[in-house]
Formats: C-alpha cells, structure tokens, sequence
C-alpha cells in the first residue's frame, strides 16, 4: 500500500484528547445517576460509584470507538486510531479487546487484589503461628500495591519519552493515533516543541521513580534473601524484650490489628467497632488520654494538625497517642 | 463543527452568569425572593450578550457561542427560554413539588430523554442537538465560518497551557516527596547547631526528654539512658540528635520495661 502519509500524534495531543473525553465522561455519568436516583434512590447510587462510571464509560467507547467513529476528544484535535505501523486502520477485534480492558480492566484488578488480601489474613487466622509469616506476608500485600504503582509509573515514563501509547491496554491491544490532516512546517516545529516538553516530564518522572523506587526493589529482595534468618535488629514484635529501635519502621514491618473480623478484640461491643474519622472499622485501634478511640493512622493524622481529641477535644499530643494491643 | 463547541460555550456561558450573581450576592444582601434576583440578574446578562451580535440572517450568538465559534439559528425568545427560564423552572418546581411522586416520574423521564439524545449526538449520525430542548425550541447550532486560525489558536493554547501545567504538577510532586523531607532534616539540624537548646531539668528522671510529659510507651535511648516516648524516641532517631546529652551518631532505643 505504500508508505504512510499521515504522521503519528505526539504525547500533548494525546493527553489532549484524553481530557477532553474524560470531560465527557463526567457528563455521561452525572446524566445516569440523575436517571437512576430518580428510578433507584440515592443509596444505589451512593454504594455503586465506580461501577456506574465504568458502564458509562463502556457505553461511550461502544458509540464512538466500537464503529470505528472518532470520539469527541480526538474530533478536537483530529486525532484517528490506527495499526501499530500506520498503515491500515484497526480491526473490529481490536477495538472490542481495548474497550473492554480499559472499561473493565482496573475495576477488576482492585478486586483481584482485595480478594487476595482476603486469602493471606485467612491463611494467617487459621495457623495462628509464626509472627515472621504474618509481617512477610501483610508485606508482601501492601508492597504487591506500591509495585504496581511503579510498573503504571514505568509505562506513564516510557509514554511522556515516546509519546506513543497512553495506557498499557493501548499498548497490548496495538492502537496509535495518527493525525488527519496534512501537518504543514509550522505546526511540526509546534509539535516537536511539545514533545520536548514532555521529554523533559519524562526526565522529572524518571528522577521521582527512582527515588521512591529504588528502595523498594531493595528491600523486596532483602525480603526474599533473609527468609530464613531475620536479623534481630530490625525486626519489630514488642513481646521480646532487649530489641533496640535504629530507625522508624516501614508500615509493613509491623503486625495491624482490623477489626473487620469479630473475634479480633471481641471486648469492643460492634457498635464502636469503627473509627468516628474515616467511618470504617478501626485499623490498630488507638486511645486518646481521654479514652476515645480511632484508627492509629486517623489519629496521628488529627493530632499533627490539632493536639486534640476529636471527639472532646481534650489535649492530645501525637505522642500519647496508645495503641491497644 | 466540532461537537465539544457545544460544551464548551455551555460553560463559558455558565461561569458568566455564576460570577455576576455571586459578586450580586456580595454586594447586596439578599433574605427573600433570591431565585427572582437570580432570573432577574441572568435575563440582563442575557439581553446584553444577544442584543449586539452583529450577525443577520436569524443567528443569535452568546458570550461563550462566539468564543467556541458556535452560532444559533432561532429567534431570541427560543434562546431565552434555553438558557434562562429552564433553570428559573426547575428551581421554582424543586422546590414546590419536591416530594410528589408525579414531578419525579415527569423529570427522570426528561432525564432519560436527555440521555438517549446525548447519545445520538456522540453517535454523530446527522443530529446536530445537544439536549432535549434545543430539539423541541429547534434551535440549530451553525458553525461560525472564521478559518483555519480558529483551531490553531485555540487549539495551540489550550496545548501550551495543559504542558505548562502538567510540568508544574509533576515538579511540585518531585518536591514534596523527595527533596523536601531530605532538606527539612537538614534545616533542623543547622537550626540546632545555631541555637544550643537550653536542658530542662528533669524531675527523678521521670519524664520524657523531648516532650516534657509523663512518656507514653517508654523507651529508653543509649547514649545516656535517658527516657523518652515512643514517637519522641523515633522523632530523636530521625533528626540525628539526643536532646538530654546532645549525642548526634548512632542512635538507639530500647524498651525500658
């Protein structure tokens, strides 16, 4: 068929886009839950948040993108979707695999994740023994989280620097975009010049990654090197005596008591069981001098703004914030 | 024509209206009757915005039209009703009617009507309304013929500023979570070396070095066995620097029970 006329769109174009249909999407989803308030009440509405914008977001992409339509975003900037090499526009599968895996895709991870948390606590509850296995575990949960947060920071770098796909299904499913008009001299400069800009994004990103990256990779490793021997020093079960504190423990170094589960801590009767700050049940729960009790992580976080009890505002520094354990 | 001009001037023409009613709102204190104001204030803002377009041939243009290059082929008093009666109406009727079953069986069957037009309109098959009433006033969206210059330049400018702020946001980002906390602890302890704090006496050893309290938790630290709370402990570790002996290397703290 010959070489390609039409050039590639760079990374501003697609961000662009990308508001624009997100802007769009936001009307969609406030128009069905006007109609579903009105038809279903507002609990329905109120309990079912992410699953009415995925429909939305679904019926939106079936309009446009499922018949090979342009959607309101890419009209704006003249944007189309086509192969990986740009030479043929893109097939109906295609098309179909991507809508579904953006619509549906991090819906289902969340879930995925949530239900795997649940398997480790219950592993945890029926053994009952060996603290080490619980904070390896409880570790590898939270770390699973913040490793995933680093591949989707990976991918937003590599697009910021290539400008090519803007979300990893994009990418599995082989859309790019391609512009539909004839690119004269001047507006290529434009572009170009906005590609820099976004390199330059990219090298920001890239320095921020690192930073936070690095000593994650690391102490993961150090996790599955040292499983047979703990070092003492670090390791963080106050029923020992004689451990000395060097550094401020990471969250997943120490053991959390929820109070999700009944027979944790079953002298809280189940009408206090939840925090009063973030309304669900308490996370190592913790006592003010005055007695109320929150989630730790809820409390430090009122008491760095205001010494005081939420609740009866009495004195209450951080520091004599007590865990119940 | 572009179909996100719709939006656009839709809310172009919304924030005009928003900010002289709330500077209206500011100037002159209102008890009774506010949604009259409100109609009062938006049917100005209305004649002023439609009274000198300058175009003929039947085509009205608003604030927000004439930026998103939209124009509007119907008489004024269909524009009126689109942009100023609908909203005065469906105040007053909220609040009237606002638990009869009948008026909320009457709106979600609007609201269900406004969908399915929306949903032609994405569909782009021909049907140029964007909402349920433009389609029954028949007010018809016509491009403002103004050349290529119109999509580059608001175009190019929307591209300049979503770069610039999308660089600002991630510079702000890299800021606060890498380079502030390495520096806040530098800033500390230059602050220490500056101004030697003062040692406050401590009754028996008894209380906690940093906070002067009865400790919660109490650790000990073990440069100079002296006592601190837990957070005051790890607070010590983190700023590098004992409060009762001054000690800056190698900080520890153990369980004093």
């Amino acid at each position: 068929m010959g070489e390609s006329r039409f050039t590639f769109a760079d990374a501003a174009s697609i961000v662009q886009s990308y508001q624009k249909d997100s802007q769009i999407e936001t009307i969609i989803i406030q128009k069905l839950t006007a109609i579903l308030q009105g038809l279903k009440g507002q609990l329905f509405v109120n309990l079912y948040p992410q699953q009415i914008a995925s429909v939305a977001k679904f019926v939106y992409l079936l309009l446009t993108t499922f018949q090979n339509e342009r959607t309101l975003g890419q009209e704006y900037v003249d944007l189309m979707y086509v192969n990986k090499d740009g030479r043929r526009l893109t097939k109906r599968g295609q098309r179909l695999g991507y809508i579904l895996s953006v619509c549906f895709g991090p819906y289902l991870v969340t879930r995925l994740i949530r239900k795997l948390k649940l398997i480790v606590s219950k592993e945890e509850g029926a053994d009952g023994v060996g603290e080490n296995d619980d904070e390896e575990d409880i570790g590898n949960c939270s770390s699973l989280k913040s490793l995933i947060d680093l591949g989707m920071n990976l991918h937003l770098m590599l697009f910021y620097f290539e400008g090519t796909y803007s979300d990893i299904w994009k990418r599995i499913f082989g859309l790019r975009y391609m512009v539909t008009h004839k690119v004269g001299d001047q507006e290529k400069k434009f572009r170009e010049g906005n590609a820099n800009t976004y390199k330059t994004l990219g090298y920001v990103l890239m320095l921020q990654t690192l930073t936070q990256g690095i000593p994650l990779i690391t102490r993961q490793v150090s996790y599955l090197l040292n499983q047979g021997s703990k070092s003492g020093d670090e390791d963080f079960s106050s029923a020992q005596l004689g451990k000395v504190i060097t550094k401020i423990p990471e969250r997943s170094q120490v053991s959390h008591i929820t109070l999700e589960d009944p027979t944790v801590l079953p002298f809280i009767p189940s009408e206090s069981r939840s925090c009063t700050l973030c309304l669900s049940p308490m996370t190592d729960p913790s006592c003010a001098p005055c007695g109320h009790t929150y989630c730790w992580d809820c409390l430090q976080n009122w008491c760095n703004e205001r010494p005081e009890c939420p609740l009866c505002r009495q004195k209450c520094h951080p520091q004599q914030i007590q865990p119940l354990l | 024509m572009l179909r996100v001009s719709h939006i656009d001037s839709r809310e172009l023409d919304q924030e005009i209206y928003k900010t002289l009613w709330t500077k209206f709102k500011t100037i002159i204190p209102l008890t009774r009757n506010k949604t009259e104001w409100k109609l009062f204030i938006d049917t100005i803002i209305f004649i002023f915005s439609t009274h000198y377009s300058q175009l003929g041939g039947g085509i009205t243009i608003t604030y927000g039209s004439q930026l998103s290059n939209l124009g509007f082929r119907s008489d004024k008093l269909s524009m009126y009703i689109l942009m100023v009666l609908r909203r005065y109406i469906k105040n007053r009727l909220s609040t009237h009617y606002l638990d009869s079953p009948l008026y909320k069986k009457i709106s979600t069957l609007f609201n269900v009507l406004d969908l399915i037009n929306l949903t032609h309109f994405i569909r782009n098959h021909g049907n140029i309304y964007y909402s349920v009433l433009q389609r029954i006033l028949r007010v018809q969206p016509i491009s403002l013929d103004t050349g290529s210059s119109f999509y580059e330049n608001s175009i190019y400018s929307g591209l300049e500023y979503e770069n610039r702020q999308l660089l600002w946001n991630t510079i702000l980002e890299l800021l606060n979570l890498t380079v502030l906390p390495s520096t806040i602890q530098y800033f500390h302890y230059f602050q220490l070396k500056k101004n030697q704090p003062e040692i406050i006496n401590n009754k028996d050893n008894k209380l906690c070095c940093l906070c002067n309290e009865f400790p919660t938790n109490p650790y000990k630290i073990t440069c100079c066995d002296g006592i601190y709370c837990y957070l005051c402990l790890l607070k010590s570790i983190e700023w590098k620097h004992c409060y009762k002996c001054n000690e800056t290397k190698g900080l520890k703290g153990t369980y004093y029970y």
